[in-house]
């Protein structure tokens, strides 16, 4: 079918987004034309106000609006206690838990030698810095319970330990291969409580 | 009857069948046609509905008629009374959707196990012959279907070896290998814990179906592994290792190759790198056994498997054997005609019904295919 091209302009667009087939692209294209203008401007105006008022934390490399994030800004926080997630939406998953009062550090994704990702393309050398005559004591590891998690974990592990820090693991209260973002939050607050060491 | 009964089959745009639908006998239903009739697509259907996976390799996509948009299969049964339909529908994308009763199933794992069935088809005959690969894969397949936490095993594992194989082609160093090593034994090790545990139960009855139906021969079953010194060990020898033993001997043989991994750029030690070894009269199968023996280890490691379906899943499987008569002896058509008559339910294609005698046949019911 041809389109108009703004609305082929809009469609192209759509489908570059993770998760967005050709069909959820049209679905989602066909309810901004029949909306009213107002909602296409908050939807616009939203995309490009999350793009200049949010950046990466330089300290846990969570997304912040502020200098710091929230959990990097927030004085009660355990200082001792840092918390290694893969993605941003892992620190979001964590949080709603309630279990844990520590610092994070946002990895940015796993080792992957087949997708190119090794160590250096991982936020690590970050993690290193921060850890090193810095007042943190335990790290826990809670990248996914993947292949590709679980290796990256054994890497830091090997890493931390001769810093002489406590590196443990998040339980796997988690299913095979399950994902963090999809455990619910009585499984994730519970995996946490019974970490074991690495 | 007892257990399991599967009662009707219906496929419409599955490969050449674009609708095609049986009741099926309680106890041996045969499909006789020509060859390109499509009786091995209508046991590829069953197969693909009741456990995801099929005795030939496939791609999704392929299932789906050509031309169409999508595939459907649908099978009735009734365990102990209760009935119950499952419904695969798979698009020509190759994405598909299992559904139970009319309720959609996100995993497999509440698909597999509900038909338990066992395929003989002619390439398992040749089960003893060739790469260990041969002799692996049909206690993988079966492990699979009989247990979720098996098959996601399979998965990870073979996902860890791609990754250290990508790192030793690369020639990474020792401290980036390291963490993989760690996981591939750890993995491994209970990837291994599983496949013994499995042949601890397929040995006995395999031994047992062996000699009955040579006459009288000895089946021996060992287990290599690839990082034990090269030797074979006894089934039992490895059953009454710990975890943590074979973990540190995988560790222990990946710490050892590692140069000749590198020069390779592929991980030699392991459970993808094990066999399963078969002799008879105390001989490798392998090298020794004649034509006839070959397709008796076969035979016998069928019986075994129906066996072990049973055990553990309470169920006697439904029996799917593609034209495997015809490649068979007089008195091993006989051995696995009276094991039929037994009391398995069973869907068997021929294309020919001289096969049979009057009192299989008699007490079969005769589906006629007609060219597609
Ligand atoms: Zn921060």
């Amino acid at each position: 079918m041809l389109y108009a091209p703004p609305i082929a302009r809009l469609l192209e667009e759509l489908e570059r987004l993770p998760g967005i087939g050709p069909k959820s692209a049209q679905r989602i294209a066909y309810y901004i034309l029949r909306s009213d203008e107002e909602v296409a401007g908050r939807l616009a105006a939203s995309l490009l106000e999350v793009k200049s008022a949010i950046h990466f934390c330089p300290r846990c490399f969570d997304f912040a609006e502020a200098e710091l994030c929230e959990v990097c800004a927030d004085p009660e926080r355990d200082t001792t206690l840092l918390c290694v997630v893969e993605e941003p939406r892992d620190v979001v998953a964590i949080e709603r838990t309630g279990e844990f009062r520590g610092l994070y550090h946002v990895l940015g994704g796993v080792i992957s030698p087949m997708d190119g990702i090794g160590p250096e393309q991982l936020r690590v050398r970050e993690l290193l810095d921060r850890v090193s005559g810095g007042s943190v004591t335990e790290v826990v590891v809670a990248t996914n319970t993947t292949v590709e998690g679980e290796t990256t974990a054994l890497y830091l592990a090997r890493m931390l330990k001769p810093l002489g820090l406590k590196v443990t693991r998040i339980a796997s209260g988690l299913p095979v291969g399950g994902d963090l973002e999809y455990a619910d939050e009585v499984t994730l607050g519970r995996a946490l409580e019974a970490r074991r060491e690495l | 009857m007892e257990g399991l009964r599967v009662v009707s089959v219906s496929l419409s745009r599955f490969r050449n069948h674009n609708e095609w639908s049986s009741e099926l006998d309680p106890g041996l239903t045969v499909l006789v046609g020509k060859n390109a009739a499509g009786k091995t697509n209508i046991l590829e259907a069953v197969m693909v509905a009741s456990t995801g996976t099929s005795f030939r390799s496939f791609v999704w996509e392929d299932l789906v008629m050509r031309g169409e948009q999508e595939a459907r299969v649908s099978i009735v049964s009734s365990r102990s009374g209760a009935p119950s339909e499952i419904d695969l529908r798979i698009t020509d994308q190759g994405y598909r959707e299992y559904s139970v009763n009319g309720s959609k199933k996100r995993t497999m794992a509440e698909i597999v196990g509900r038909i338990p069935l066992v395929s003989f088809v002619p390439e398992d005959l040749s089960m003893s012959k060739g790469a260990s690969e041969k002799r692996r894969t049909p206690l993988d397949a079966l492990g699979d279907r009989l247990s979720s936490a098996y098959s996601a095993l399979r998965v990870e594992y073979a996902r860890l070896v791609r990754q250290r194989n990508t790192l030793l082609r690369q020639g990474a160093a020792d401290r980036d290998l390291e963490p993989w090593d760690d996981m591939l034994a750890s993995v491994g090790a209970s990837l291994t814990m599983h496949r013994i545990r499995l042949l601890v139960r397929m040995k006995p009855p395999a031994v047992i179906a062996y000699e009955r139906v040579s006459g009288g021969e000895a089946l021996g079953v060992e287990y290599l592994a690839s990082w034990a010194d090269g030797s074979a060990l006894g089934v039992e020898e490895i059953a009454a290792m710990s975890r943590d033993e074979i973990e540190k001997g995988i560790g222990r043989s990946l710490k050892g190759a590692r140069e000749r991994e590198r020069d390779r750029g592929m991980t030699l030690s392991g459970p993808h790198r094990d066999d399963v070894v078969l002799s008879i009269q105390g001989h490798p199968a392998r090298a020794y056994a004649s034509q006839g023996q070959h397709r008796t280890v076969a035979l016998a490691w069928k019986m075994a498997e129906v066996d072990v379906v049973h055990e553990v899943t309470g169920v006697r499987p439904l029996l799917l054997l593609d034209d495997v008569m015809s490649e068979l002896d007089s008195r091993r058509r006989a051995e696995l005609s009276s094991y039929v008559l037994e009391g398995s339910q069973s869907i068997l294609t021929t294309t020919n019904l001289s096969y049979f005698t009057g009192e299989m046949l008699g007490a079969a019911t005769v589906v006629e295919l007609g060219h597609g």
